[in-house]
């Protein structure tokens, strides 16, 4: 497995997608690609299950505009796929252009999880847009929670545009990449940096660990460790980006959904 | 060359007119008329000299308090008309307060119509920079509003209501689709349902596969999800209007609270007027609907900040043009627009150029001087503003509406369609003052209607006074005035005799004095400066001279060459000697400021004729008209004095020699007259003499205009040449009151070397130019014999009958 830690991040990979939450993103993963001189592979997935529903003579569509029936067809499906695909490399190209980021972009098929996670080896970042729209939530819900837990790399999920002045929260078990990413992304957008540690020693190797590499953050010990109510403490207390370690005792039971369905808009996942 | 004497030399008499003495030929002001030594001992002259007439009108027209009663002051310019009436308006605007400020703030309901906005002295200054204040602090007012958690969590709630509304919607209609195995896929072009089997789409193939029933009732099921999802759909934006309407519900009710504590600050600093709780009313209103616009506004200098030079288009809305400021001012305005043209006097609304396109706001509105004269008075020169396209109709028209409508040349015009701003107008109170020349006067009396109703008062200013020992004095204590206002020298007894002496002359009248105040005062200045030149403390007499000829000397050089030319030969007059039909004339040429006598040879031929008397001037269009009337009268005198049961049978030819510009005015009507009864006669003319005065039918001599330089002139050539003791200018008596001639011929006279001869009549005037009597018609109605009136008619009666002779001949008749 291919662990983040600094400048070790060399190739970052994003899922790209209509929805404006793939633009948060992508925004992100550009910019810490920049930050590292990291080469950032934008990858559009050709779901599948789209182009087998459209060649179903039950299957029609409710229009965007006007929300009228209309037939569908294979070939309408692939022609609207290489639309949202031309789009989703038009905002690549700019991204990378605006942040002078080596970027490549590529078209795959398939169930959109899988065809990630396939792709996932050899990158150190997986960024992707989530949405909360239940409507949405089947498919891409269940892609952020497969990816969450099967990635082998580092995963940034983010619901929205970050906001100057909310946190990026760390939940510390003791990995130094949780702490690096963390700091990072308060770099990026300016947001103050939070450290939450179950344990005075964990929080004390935080403290010592950010008075070494600044910059100055709130460490806490947490009280409360159950499941729960900890992520609702990270959803209250973060408002931004939680960082939480996948293989940690507390951050691998944490339901990131739960998360992500309270204030906090990204989530981390890290080792 | 002369034409010699025909006919004989008459009998020579001495002429019954004496010439008049050298004291009549000017008045002598001396320092021994004056009590004091110098101008240090007389105090400043505070009231007007002469003027009482144009002192009334002022007077007359501030009191009045009424429209139209504006002023024409009118009068010759440097009568000190701008000096008088600016004093007069500035001690009576110094009774009077200062007039309330004027501002123009933005109308949110129509931002093409700004409104005006007054405020007592002072205030709108005060207003503008409490509105300034309002513009800093609402913005940061605003964004803490926003940012706040109370505010983020209420906006949080209302979004997150709609979401939860349409998820639920929707998760209804997706769990529903769920329980029958089918999934609501999200398409690039809308929503699509499709079955699905262990979590994926059922591929087509297997579709096929299924029962004929199942198939159907998937598509019976389908179509049902279709049609909820659509109604949910179409509900969607329905809720999302909700939703903004709570949004904005919220937004106004969180900028209403940030922005109230200081709306309710300015609306306490402003509860006495109405107008401004109404504008602040207004302001909270637009604050309210821009809220998120303003919000969102970026800083000043970020990229993106499309800002004027007066910042943000949303912030320059909410700030005050304040057009008119009286801050600090303590009286009424006097204001005196030196160039009146249509936007310096209405007022203007200016453009600044924008990405290639022209863009206004009410914050280019610019105050003409009607409104910085509002509630006082304003001062415009009549020439200028006749000379200034559109400035007198806009000044009428505002005038005549009693407020300032602020539209441009062309909008008053109605040559304008371009979308621009109408202020709304100012209500006006001012009493306006024109200054100019009578002629525009009369001419605007004369040819605008709506000038009389305008400007009912005309303060009519006198270019001189009567010279008295009173007004002597007050003219003296006017020169001290002046010289100690300038910083000049003190003038000494002699310095101002001799400035009142040229004020008399300027007057062109021995008993008048000159109210031409300009030209006195640069006399007194250039007078200094002799006497600095000269080394004296005080100015004196030969100081004043000195800067009088020195005047005559920058400006003279025409006159230095018409006389040389006339003593080089080239222009022919003559100064001595006797000759028929030729009489020295004398004109007065006017160039720039300096006017000059010049003596012209005028002659006179005549033949046998039908009684014409020919002005070759006139017939050659060089002749004015009151050349030619005068001309004309002479046939008059001639059919009535004389022979006049015998028509008048000569054709004379009348002309001004070397001649070659127009001539007007009928001031040579008595010499032409000379030259006239000389060719008549065959009587010579004294060429020593030269004439000046017109006549009438009766044969009187009227006074003329330019008496003192018509006699200089020719006193200069008779100098020139060498004063013969004979020398002399006939004028008519009505004008002896008029000389005030130069030193050097008063000398001349006073040593009997050159006369000046005051006529009344035709006869005086020919007994001295010929030597010859008159004569009177006796008893029997004859003139007797030896006199020229009787040489005048013999020729007259003997022309007459060779006219008949010469009828009958070409009739046929024979010889009578």
């Amino acid at each position: 497995m291919t662990t983040l830690a600094a400048r070790q991040l060399r190739r970052v990979l994003v899922a790209l997608d209509p929805a404006a939450q793939c633009r948060a993103a992508l925004e992100t993963a550009a910019r810490l690609a920049a930050e590292r001189e990291a080469e950032l592979v934008g990858i559009f997935v050709e779901e599948a299950d789209l182009l087998q529903a459209a060649a179903l003579p039950v299957t029609q569509v409710i229009r965007d505009t006007d929300f009228m029936l209309d037939a569908l067809d294979p070939s309408k499906m692939q022609q609207g796929l290489r639309a949202w695909a031309a789009q989703a490399r038009a905002a690549l190209d700019a991204v990378a252009a605006r942040w002078h980021v080596q970027a490549s972009f590529r078209v795959i098929r398939g169930s959109v999880g899988e065809a990630l996670l396939a792709e996932a080896d050899g990158y150190e970042l997986i960024a992707l847009g989530t949405v909360s729209r239940a409507s949405q939530r089947r498919r891409f819900g269940g892609t952020a929670r497969l990816i969450a837990r099967a990635a082998p790399c580092a995963v940034l999920l983010m619901r929205g545009v970050q906001q100057p002045g909310e946190a990026v929260v760390v939940l510390y078990e003791g990995s130094e990449q949780a702490l690096a990413l963390g700091r990072e992304l308060a770099d990026l957008n300016g947001q103050p940096l939070s450290v939450l540690a179950p344990g005075e020693a964990l929080a004390e190797a935080a403290r010592a660990w950010l008075a070494e590499r600044g910059p100055d953050a709130k460490v806490e010990v947490l009280a409360e460790t159950a499941a729960a109510p900890l992520a609702a403490r990270l959803g209250r207390a973060a408002a931004g980006i939680v960082v939480l370690e996948r293989k940690g005792k507390l951050g691998g039971q944490i339901d990131v959904e739960a998360v992500l369905a309270g204030p906090a808009s990204s989530i981390v996942l890290v080792g | 060359m002369t034409r010699q004497t025909k006919g004989g030399a008459p009998a020579q008499v001495a002429p019954k007119t004496a010439a008049l003495p050298a004291a009549a030929l000017c008045w002598r002001c001396t320092a021994d008329q004056f009590t004091f030594e110098s101008t240090e001992e007389l105090e400043d002259l505070t009231e007007v000299i002469g003027q009482d007439r144009a002192v009334e009108a002022i007077r007359f027209a501030i009191g009045m308090a009424r429209p139209g009663y504006n002023v024409y002051a009118l009068g010759p310019a440097g009568t000190g008309k701008h000096t008088l009436v600016r004093q007069f308006l500035e001690e009576h605007a110094a009774t009077a307060g200062p007039p309330d400020d004027w501002c123009y703030i933005g109308n949110f309901g129509d931002q093409r119509k700004p409104t005006a906005l007054r405020l007592s002295a002072g205030r709108g200054a005060v207003f503008q920079a409490d509105m300034e204040s309002f513009v800093n602090e609402v913005r940061d007012a605003l964004r803490s509003a926003f940012e706040s958690d109370q505010y983020r969590t209420a906006r949080q709630v209302i979004e997150e209501a709609f979401k939860e509304r349409q998820e639920a919607a929707m998760g209804e209609v997706e769990k529903e689709a769920e329980a029958e195995r089918i999934a609501l896929l999200r398409t690039p072009v809308g929503f699509a349902f499709a079955p699905v089997s262990e979590g994926r789409v059922v591929a087509p193939e297997v579709f096929q596969q299924f029962p004929e029933a199942e198939r159907q009732r998937i598509q019976q099921v389908i179509e049902g999800l279709q049609k909820k999802l659509q109604d949910v759909l179409r509900q969607t934006p329905v809720w999302m209007k909700e939703t903004r309407e709570k949004l904005r519900k919220l937004n106004n009710e969180t900028a209403t609270f940030a922005v109230g504590h200081l709306i309710a600050a300015l609306r306490k600093r402003y509860e006495d007027l109405p107008a401004v709780l109404a504008y602040l009313d207004a302001v909270n209103e637009d604050v309210i609907d821009n809220v998120e616009a303003i919000v969102n506004a970026p800083e000043r200098g970020a990229p993106g900040a499309a800002e004027t030079s007066d910042g943000h288009p949303l912030f320059r809305r909410y700030r005050v043009n304040l057009i008119v400021d009286n801050q600090g001012q303590q009286h009424a305005p006097v204001i005196y627009e030196d160039d009146p043209n249509y936007d310096r006097l209405i007022g203007r609304v200016e453009h600044r150029a924008e990405m290639g396109a022209l863009l206004t706001d009410f914050h280019l509105i610019r105050a003409g001087a009607l409104h910085r004269a509002n509630g006082g008075y304003l001062m415009l020169d009549a020439l200028k503003l006749l000379t200034k396209p559109m400035a007198w109709d806009g000044l009428k028209r505002v005038l005549k509406a009693r407020e300032i409508r602020i539209e441009s040349a062309m909008q008053a015009m109605g040559l304008l369609s371009t979308v621009t701003l109408e202020p709304e107008p100012i209500p006006l109170d001012v009493k306006v003052v024109l200054v100019g020349e009578r002629l525009l006067y009369y001419l605007l009396a004369e040819l605008d209607p709506e000038f009389g109703r305008l400007f009912k008062v005309a303060a009519d200013f006198d270019e001189r006074i009567e010279r008295n020992a009173d007004n002597s004095l007050r003219m003296a204590r006017l020169l001290a005035t002046m010289a100690r206002r300038e910083k000049l020298r003190p003038f000494d007894g002699g310095g101002v005799a001799r400035a009142l002496e040229f004020s008399a002359r300027q007057a062109g009248d021995s008993e008048r004095l000159s109210t031409m105040l300009e030209e006195l005062a640069d006399l007194l200045r250039e007078a200094d400066y002799w006497a600095g030149v000269n080394g004296r403390a005080r100015v004196g007499k030969d100081d004043v001279q000195q800067a009088v000829d020195a005047q005559v000397h920058r400006l003279d050089r025409v006159r230095e060459r018409i006389q040389e030319e006339i003593r080089r030969g080239t222009i022919m007059i003559d100064s001595q000697g006797r000759t028929v039909g030729q009489v020295n004339g004398l004109s007065v040429m006017q160039l720039g400021g300096f006017a000059f006598g010049r003596p012209s040879r005028i002659t006179a031929r005549i033949r046998l004729g039908k009684g014409e008397v020919i002005d070759i001037e006139r017939e050659v269009a060089l002749g004015g008209p009151l050349h030619s009337k005068g001309v004309l009268i002479l046939g008059g005198y001639l059919s009535a004095h004389y022979a006049h049961e015998r028509p008048l049978s000569l054709s004379a030819s009348l002309v001004f020699e070397q001649s070659y510009g127009g001539v007007d005015g009928d001031s040579a009507s008595s010499a032409e007259l000379y030259a006239l009864l000389s060719a008549i006669a065959e009587v010579p003319i004294d060429q020593s003499f030269a004439v000046t005065g017109s006549v009438n039918q009766y044969g009187q001599v009227q006074a003329i205009g330019g008496v003192n330089e018509k006699i200089e002139g020719f006193f200069d050539l008779c100098a020139a040449r060498g004063l013969t003791g004979s020398q002399g200018v006939l004028v008519p008596a009505a004008n002896v009151k008029h000389l005030m001639l130069h030193r050097r011929v008063v000398e001349a006279a006073e040593a009997g070397q050159f006369h000046v001869y005051p006529v009344e009549t035709i006869d005086q005037g020919i007994e001295i130019l010929t030597g010859m009597p008159a004569g009177e018609r006796d008893a029997d109605g004859r003139f007797p014999e030896g006199t020229l009136n009787h040489r005048v008619e013999s020729r007259l009666i003997d022309l007459a009958d060779k006219r008949r002779a010469f009828g009958a001949l070409q009739r046929g008749e024979g010889a009578p």
